[in-house]
Formats: structure tokens, C-alpha cells, sequence
């Protein structure tokens, strides 16, 4: 067992569910998801696919009318569904934490930079001293590469770039040395040049203290450059998963086959028109009968199997289940490619 | 920076010149004769004629305003027929009785808006949400006198757990050395701390009636705020760091939940400190508004000219103490 690689979560059959007066919409279908230590996991789906839903139920941050249903949550072995909110509070920041992907709101407008940064180290280290939770901070300034760290301690969300403010809510995240971050969409916001900067630091940052991630994004891009393995999820489920050279390469889910073909490449000709997936998500509420991607897939739309049945996850790898895929057609696809 | 200050300083004292221009005007367009009135029905013309002579009263209405206005920033407040008395003295009996119900009135105000809010807005507890919100409406929409009245015959009448009206004292005591005029903070600086829960007693019921409005009002203002912070990412950037419900609520969501509601409870506030006509009427409270009221019957033009200015100067001031409130807990204003 001693190859056998440490799990660091491990997400069995979450369910959450948003009851409103609309309707049930499950936002995450009895998702599984593991992730192993130092690993850096990216998760790629249209909006509305339960990516963010996802992300919030693994910390236990679902608002309501959001709700776990049934299902596990294991981090570092321990399911946080069957803890107490204080033990949460524990967890919270210490072994998990988040970066969110609007960095103009996600820092409180009215606390210094040095408040927010401390408030973390010094929830989760009692007996520390404001001035050696300021030291710390300060340190992480430097870490995630903020020019006049001690100085802009003392300075307030407004006065900071969009891509500083990334850099500050990464420096929040890694304060108390998690084994897991979940960084939902964390350079969307930023145009280019800084995106490439502010993942740059990150991927050292985490890389060099062996912490996991958990890399949500619509990004495919930024998921070949940062991301060890990839899940695509489409309408709360995850239809394909494998390590991200594997997925760029042979693709078997159709829907993944899609995405990937509606990003431009330069290194492969074009008739000059991109393509796209037609239609939209179905509503979450009123799901298919069969599988879900099937009105709008390549493969399968029309076909009686697929409109009447869900599919199945089928494994398509050679070594032990490295490329799952839940499509009906996931083995004859997976032939056809080799 | 001094440049603002200025700007905002002319801008305060134009509202004031203003403020007590259009009241001045307004009040001697009015039909009466404030002469008539000093020197009785059956007086002559020659008297009455007299009588406007010694009150200016023939003069051009801009040199009357003129001299209105150059008395009263020397501490001439001009004199109260009716009462018998310089103005500025009525003011100096009568409006520290409403500054002190007003404070209590808009502490009551306050901190029960800030908890029911909190409470409607913990967790998802519908119930507890129309509740909150019921009281509200309840708050806005029930008349003060009535609710006095209510208060009165219940709390006092009923129950016997406060005082009943006509006093801000019991007899039995004397009041504290005059330092504020506030009567609970005067015992408080003399140490008399049953004076001062005395004094405290008979404020609550009149405060209650006074503050209901403006707790309905802030309350729902306060409520509505709070959710929308809640849903704002650094509120779930703060949970996700560990921090707990309250602590993120009382650290990160009140403070930003309170910046638009400063303006408003500004306001507010100076007109809590303007004194209420009935409320006062009702408990028989020795306060500002009930005299001008009266004034105003009797046509009293120099203290309802008095109160028009205090009152602007109030909300002048008021005002510009919020803008530095502002400063103090918006970074973004300070620039």
C-alpha cells in the first residue's frame, strides 16, 4: 500500500440540493471526487454545472435554501458533514481554505489588508500575539510577491489593484498552511498578463509547500498549465475525469470533446469558424430522463438509448480507473481514438 | 482637504441663512398682527401703532430680517410675549428636557432596530423574520400619542412599573447641580445614582413612545442591509477562514450594514432632539415642542423664528458629525 497515494478528500456521493420555490434544483448529483495530497485538481464546466455548489459543500458553506443532502465529505479521513459547526469553525482555514473568484468583494471594504491576513492566523493559533500575527502576515505579503509588504499592512481593499487583491486573498488562503485549497475561478476577473502573474505565484506557492488544490474554472487553458487532473462536470454531475494529459488528448466524453474544440488553437487549422455547443444546460429542476448532455450531443442526440437511460461511469483507462467517463458510448469512443 | 472643509462649511451656513430666512418670511406674509395680539383686542390704533413702532414692525421686511438675525448671534433671541419672558431663557428651561428624551428616544431606537435585525436575519428562520418585520410596520404606522397613551395606561396605570406623567423627577428629590441640564447625566457627574435611575424611570415610557417611528424605520432599513452584506463574498471569504456565524456577522457584516443607514439615522437623530409635540403633550413633558406649539397658537413669532433656526442649526450640525462618522468607518469616503 506504501505507492498507494494519500488521499487528502475524498467526496463520496454528495448530494446538495437547493429547495426553493421553484423547484428542487440539485445543484451537485451524488458527485465523487478524490484528491490526492500535493495534487492539483482542476474542475471545468459551463456556468450553472455545480462547480461553485461543489466547492461550498466541501467546506460546508452551502446557504440555504442550499442543503447537503446525503453523502461524505472526508477530508484528511474525517466526514465534515458529521461535524458540529464549531469543530467546522476549526477546520475552516486550518486544513481547507478558499480562494474566491471575485476579488473586488471578497475582501471586507472597511478592514485593512493586515486585519483580514491576521484574523486567520489568529483564529487558528490562540496564544499568538498581534505582533506576531502581523510578522506572519506581513511574511505572506512577500510570499505572494506584494511590493512594500509592511507598509501596505495598513491599507484598505480599494487601494489595491484587482490583481493584488487576488494576491492578498492568497496569502489569506495559505496562512495557515491548508493541505487543500479550493480556488473557485480565482484569475476570471483579471485580464491577462496579471492572470498569468498571480497563477504563477500561486502554483510556486503551492507546489513548494505540497498543498492540494482544488482549481475551479471555464478556463480549459489555465487547466492545462496549472492542473495535474481534470473533472468536467455538466449539470451537477462529473462526466468525465482523468490527468489532464490524458483528457487533452483523448477525450471520451462528448461533452469534454466539445469543450475542447470550442477553444481556439492556434497550432491547428480552421475553416475561421470556432465551434460551439448548441443549446443551453437543461433547467436543474426539470432534468432529462436519459442522460443529460444527450439534447445537445455530438454523439448521441436522438438516440433511443440515450433519451431513455441514464449512462453509467464507465472506466476507459488501462491502469486502475484513471479515466472514468458516463456516457453510453465511452468504450466504442475510447476504441475508435486508438 | 481644506478646500472640502470650506466648501462644506459655506454649504452649512447658506442652509442655515436659508432656513431661517424663508421662516422669517413666512411668517410675517401670515394673516395677524403680532402687535395686535400684545396689545389686546380693544386697544387703539394709535397704541397698536405704537405698539409696531417699538417692535419694528413698519420697517422694510429685509431690514427687520437683517436686525433679526445680528440680535440673535449676539444671544438676543428677541422676547416672548406670550410668556412673559426673553426667548433664549424659555429655551434654556425648556430644551433640555427634549435633548434628553430625544437621546433616550433614538438609543431605544437604536440598539433594538440593531437586535431585532440581527435576529430577523440569523440563520433562515421565517418566523422570527415576520415577526421583526410586523413590528416594523407596527412601529411606522402607529400614531406616538396613542401608543403613549397605550404605554401610559398599561406600564403605569396597570402595572404600576413606571411613573406617570408630569414629572422627569419624583418630588421627593431634588434635582442634581445644573451642569449639562440633562437631568441623568447631571446625577451621574453629582454621583446620585438614584436620582439618576429616577430621572431614568420616568424617561423610558415617553423615549419608548418617542423612539417607535424611527426603530420601525431603521429596523427594516438595518434588516434589508444586513442581508445584502450577508450575500457578499467576503462574508463567506471570513467564514471560510474559520471565523463563526457571530463573529463574522458583528466584525465584518454590521459594520458595512450600518454605512447606509448613518445619513438616515443622522437625521433622524436631530429630529428626535427637536422635541415632539405630542408625545411631550402626552406625558406632560416640560419640553421644546409643546412650547412652540403653544407659541405658534398665540403667535409668538420670536420663539418659533428661534426654534426654526436651532433646528436648522441642528441638523447642520448633525449632518456634518456624520459625514465625520463616515470618515471614521468608510476608508472609501475618507480619500
Amino acid at each position: 500500500m506504501a505507492t498507494e497515494p494519500e488521499h487528502v478528500l475524498s467526496v463520496r456521493d454528495l448530494r446538495t440540493e437547493f429547495h426553493t420555490e421553484n423547484g428542487i434544483f440539485p445543484a451537485v448529483r451524488d458527485v465523487s471526487l478524490d484528491v490526492y495530497r500535493g495534487r492539483q485538481v482542476g474542475i471545468v464546466g459551463e456556468s450553472g454545472s455545480g462547480k461553485s455548489a461543489l466547492a461550498l459543500s466541501i467546506l460546508g458553506l452551502v446557504r440555504p435554501p442550499g442543503r447537503i443532502m446525503s453523502g461524505q465529505v472526508l477530508l484528511n479521513g474525517r466526514d465534515l458533514c458529521l461535524l458540529k459547526e464549531t469543530q467546522l469553525n476549526s477546520v475552516r482555514g486550518r486544513e481547507v481554505s478558499l480562494i474566491f473568484q471575485d476579488p473586488m468583494t471578497a475582501l471586507d471594504p472597511v478592514k485593512t489588508i493586515g486585519k483580514q491576513i491576521c484574523e486567520g492566523i489568529l483564529h487558528h493559533n490562540r496564544g499568538t500575539s498581534r505582533r506576531e500575527a502581523r510578522r506572519r502576515a506581513i511574511h505572506l505579503l512577500e510570499d505572494v510577491e506584494v511590493p512594500a509588504a509592511a507598509q501596505r499592512m495598513n491599507s484598505y481593499p480599494h487601494e489595491f489593484s484587482g490583481g493584488m487583491r487576488q494576491r492578498v486573498m492568497i496569502a489569506i488562503a495559505i496562512a495557515n498552511e491548508p493541505d487543500l485549497i479550493i480556488a473557485d475561478e480565482p484569475t476570471t476577473a483579471l485580464d491577462v498578463t496579471t492572470q498569468a502573474q498571480v497563477l504563477d505565484i500561486f502554483e510556486s506557492l503551492v507546489r513548494s509547500r505540497g498543498t492540494a488544490v482544488i482549481l475551479i474554472t471555464h478556463n480549459l487553458g489555465i487547466v492545462a498549465e496549472f492542473c495535474d487532473e481534470v473533472r468536467v462536470m455538466y449539470a451537477g454531475r462529473i462526466v468525465e475525469s482523468a490527468d489532464t494529459r490524458t483528457l487533452f488528448r483523448n477525450p471520451v466524453h462528448p461533452y469534454t470533446e466539445s469543450l475542447l474544440r470550442s477553444v481556439p488553437r492556434p497550432d491547428q487549422a480552421h475553416d475561421g469558424k470556432l465551434f460551439s455547443i448548441a443549446g443551453l444546460p437543461p433547467s436543474l429542476a426539470r432534468l432529462p430522463a436519459g442522460c443529460s448532455f444527450e439534447p445537445r450531443c455530438i454523439a448521441g442526440r436522438g438516440k433511443p438509448l440515450c433519451q431513455e437511460s441514464r449512462p453509467k461511469t464507465t472506466s476507459v483507462g488501462e491502469v486502475h480507473a484513471s479515466h472514468l467517463a458516463e456516457c453510453h458510448f465511452a468504450r466504442e469512443r475510447h476504441e475508435a481514438q486508438s | 482637504m481644506v478646500h472640502s472643509i470650506l466648501s462644506r462649511l459655506s454649504g452649512s451656513l447658506a442652509a442655515i441663512i436659508g432656513a431661517s430666512a424663508i421662516a422669517f418670511l413666512f411668517l410675517r406674509v401670515l394673516p395677524g398682527n403680532p402687535a395686535r395680539l400684545i396689545v389686546g383686542p380693544l386697544a387703539s390704533e394709535e397704541t397698536l401703532h405704537a405698539q409696531m413702532e417699538r417692535m419694528g414692525l413698519h420697517e422694510p421686511i429685509y431690514v427687520q430680517y437683517w436686525r433679526y438675525m445680528r440680535d440673535f448671534v449676539t444671544g438676543d433671541w428677541g422676547f416672548s410675549y406670550g410668556a412673559g419672558q426673553p426667548v433664549l431663557v424659555q429655551f434654556q428651561l425648556r430644551f433640555p428636557a427634549s435633548i434628553e428624551l430625544g437621546i433616550y428616544a433614538f438609543i431605544f431606537a437604536f440598539l433594538a432596530a440593531v437586535v431585532l435585525a440581527l435576529l430577523a436575519t440569523y440563520r433562515h428562520r421565517p418566523v422570527m423574520d415576520a415577526t421583526v418585520r410586523m413590528l416594523s410596520i407596527f412601529g411606522m404606522g402607529m400614531p406616538p400619542f396613542w401608543l403613549a397613551l397605550i404605554l401610559l395606561v398599561v406600564f403605569h396605570e396597570a402595572l404600576g412599573m413606571f411613573p406617570g406623567p408630569g414629572a422627569q423627577l419624583s418630588r421627593a428629590l431634588t434635582p442634581p447641580p445644573e451642569v449639562t441640564r440633562l437631568l441623568t447625566i447631571d446625577a451621574l457627574i453629582a454621583g446620585e445614582l438614584r436620582t439618576f435611575a429616577n430621572a431614568f424611570q420616568h424617561l423610558v415610557l415617553p423615549a419608548i413612545a418617542l423612539g417607535m417611528l424611527p426603530f420601525g424605520y431603521l429596523v427594516r432599513l438595518l434588516r434589508a442591509n444586513l442581508l445584502d452584506v450577508r450575500n457578499e463574498p467576503f462574508i463567506l471569504v471570513v467564514r471560510s477562514k474559520g471565523i463563526g456565524y457571530w463573529a463574522a456577522t458583528v466584525r465584518h457584516a454590521l459594520p458595512n450594514a450600518f454605512l447606509p443607514t448613518l445619513t438616515a439615522s443622522g437625521m433622524i437623530f436631530a429630529q428626535l432632539l427637536g422635541g415632539s409635540v405630542l408625545v411631550e403633550k402626552v406625558f406632560n413633558w416640560p419640553g421644546i415642542g409643546s412650547l412652540v406649539v403653544d407659541s405658534i397658537l398665540r403667535k409668538d413669532f420670536a420663539v418659533v423664528q428661534a426654534f426654526i433656526i436651532v433646528s436648522a442649526v441642528l441638523y447642520v450640525f448633525i449632518n456634518g458629525l456624520v459625514d465625520l462618522l463616515y470618515g471614521i468607518i468608510d476608508p472609501r469616503v475618507r480619500g
